[in-house]
C-alpha cells in the first residue's frame, strides 16, 4: 500500500474529504507541479485540474506557486492562441526546472523511504 | 461576489506587488473563473472555491517574500517613534542658544558628557532587557499559528474538518488577541521609557543651565567691578589687588559659564545614535511578530 492511499483510506474514516496536514501538502505540491510541467506544457487551469486530481488543494493556491517557480526560473512562460477565447499562458519546464524537479524527487523518495521503513517498523514490534 | 469585484478586491491587497506582476497574477484569475464558468459553474461558486480573499491574497505575497500583514505593521510601529520625537522637541528650545557657546569646550566636556550618555544608554538596555517577557509572548503566540499545523495531524483521528478549520479559527483569534495585547504593553512602556529618560535629560540640562545662568551673572558682578574699579584706582585708591581678583573671577567665571553651557546634551549628534536604535527595535518588531 503506498504512503499516499495509506492516508487516504485513514483519512476515509474521518469523512467523505481527505484531509492532509497543510505542511505536508504544501511540500508536495511544488513537486506535483514540477512533475505535471515536465511531462507535458499546460496552461493554468490545466494544471489545476491536473493537480487537483492527486490533492485536494484550494485551487487558489497552485497560481501563486506558478508565479513564484517562473521567477525563480523553473518554468518559462509562452502565450498560444486557443480555440475557445483569448490565448493562453503555457508553463514549460526550463533546465534548472528539471534538475530542481530531480533533486526534489530524489528527497521525496528518501523522506518517504525512511518514514515508511519506521512505521513498518513500529508495527512489526507491536 | 460577482467577478469583476472579486479581481478588484484581489487586486487592491496586492497593491505593494508591481503592476505588471498584478496584471499577470490576476490574469490567471479571470481565465480561471472563466473556465470555470464554462464548465458550467455559477460566477459565485467558481469564486468561492478560492478560499476567503484573506488566505488567498496572503498566499500570493507569500509568493513574493512579501509579508501579508505589512500593512498593519506600518501603523503600528509609527507608535513607539512619536514618543521618541516627543523628547527631541522639548529640548529642541534649549538647545537652540546653546550652539553658539559649545563649540569651543566640547572637548574638555566631551568625557563627563558621554559619562551620562552611557548611563542613559544602560537605562535603554535595562528597559529593554525587563521588555523581554514581552517579546518573548508575542514570539510565543506568533509560533502558536504555525504549530496548529502539527496539532491538526494529531486531532485527525478525532474531529472532522470543520471543528478543526474552527479550532485553528478561535487559536488565530486569541493569537491575535495576545499579540495586540503584547503590542499594547510594549507601546505603554517604551513611552514610559522614554519619559524617563527625557525627564533624566531635562534635569540634567536643567542643572547644568542654572549653573550656567549662576556663573554669568557672576561675570557680570565681577565686570561691573573690574569696570568701576579703575576709577577709584586713577583717583589714589590702593585697589590694585582687588581690581586684579576682578579680571581673574571675569576669566575664570566665564570659562565656568561656558563649560556648564557647553554640559548640557544636545540632540544633533545623538540623532544618528538614536536612528540606528530605532531601527534596531524596528527590526526586532518584524522578527517576532
Amino acid at each position: 500500500m503506498s504512503w499516499e492511499e495509506n492516508l487516504l483510506l485513514r483519512a476515509g474514516q474521518i469523512g467523505m474529504e481527505y484531509i492532509m496536514n497543510p505542511q505536508f501538502k504544501k511540500g508536495v505540491l511544488e513537486l506535483i507541479v514540477l512533475e505535471s510541467v515536465r511531462q507535458k506544457d499546460m496552461y493554468g487551469y490545466e494544471l489545476v485540474e491536473e493537480v487537483s486530481e492527486v490533492i485536494d488543494v484550494n485551487e487558489g493556491t497552485i497560481y501563486p506557486l506558478l508565479k513564484r517557480l517562473t521567477n525563480e526560473r523553473y518554468f518559462e512562460t509562452y502565450l498560444r492562441e486557443s480555440s475557445e477565447g483569448p490565448p493562453r499562458k503555457y508553463y514549460h519546464l526550463t533546465a534548472s526546472g528539471i534538475l530542481y524537479r530531480d533533486s526534489l524527487a530524489a528527497e521525496w523518495e528518501e523522506f518517504q523511504a525512511r518514514v515508511n521503513g519506521f512505521l513498518k517498523g513500529r508495527s512489526g514490534h507491536e | 461576489m460577482n467577478k469583476e469585484k472579486f479581481l478588484m478586491e484581489l487586486r487592491a491587497h496586492l497593491s505593494i506587488l508591481e503592476n505588471q506582476e498584478q496584471e499577470d497574477i490576476l490574469a490567471e484569475y479571470a481565465q480561471h473563473i472563466d473556465m470555470k464558468m464554462q464548465k458550467g459553474l455559477s460566477e459565485e461558486e467558481a469564486i468561492r472555491d478560492f478560499g476567503p480573499m484573506q488566505d488567498l491574497a496572503a498566499e500570493i505575497l507569500e509568493a513574493y517574500h512579501v509579508k501579508p500583514e505589512f500593512r498593519k505593521k506600518g501603523i503600528v510601529l509609527k507608535l513607539p517613534e512619536l514618543g521618541v520625537k516627543q523628547t527631541e522637541h522639548g529640548e529642541s528650545a534649549l538647545r537652540r542658544g546653546i550652539d553658539l557657546v559649545g563649540k569651543k569646550l566640547k572637548g574638555a566636556a566631551g568625557g563627563i558628557r558621554n559619562g551620562f550618555r552611557w548611563l542613559v544608554t544602560k537605562c535603554f538596555a535595562a528597559g529593554r532587557w525587563l521588555m523581554k517577557p514581552f517579546t518573548g509572548r508575542k514570539r510565543k503566540a506568533g509560533g502558536g499559528t504555525e504549530e496548529n499545523g502539527i496539532d491538526n495531524m494529531n486531532e485527525l483521528n478525532s474531529m472532522s474538518k470543520i471543528n478543526i478549520e474552527e479550532t485553528g479559527r478561535r487559536r488565530g483569534r486569541i493569537a491575535d488577541f495576545g499579540r495586540a495585547a503584547g503590542r499594547g504593553i510594549m507601546t505603554l512602556w517604551k513611552w514610559f521609557l522614554n519619559f524617563c529618560v527625557f525627564c533624566l535629560k531635562l534635569m540634567w540640562n536643567a542643572g547644568w543651565l542654572l549653573l550656567s545662568l549662576f556663573y554669568a551673572c557672576m561675570v557680570m558682578i565681577t565686570l561691573m567691578g573690574a569696570g568701576a574699579i579703575p576709577v577709584l584706582l586713577v583717583q589714589g585708591y590702593p585697589l590694585i589687588g582687588i581690581f586684579m581678583i576682578c579680571l581673574g573671577g571675569l576669566l575664570c567665571l566665564g570659562t565656568l559659564s561656558c563649560g556648564a553651557f557647553s554640559m548640557l546634551i544636545r540632540n544633533k549628534k545623538d540623532k544618528k545614535n538614536e536612528d540606528s536604535e530605532k531601527n534596531d527595535e524596528e527590526v526586532s518588531y518584524e522578527q517576532t511578530a
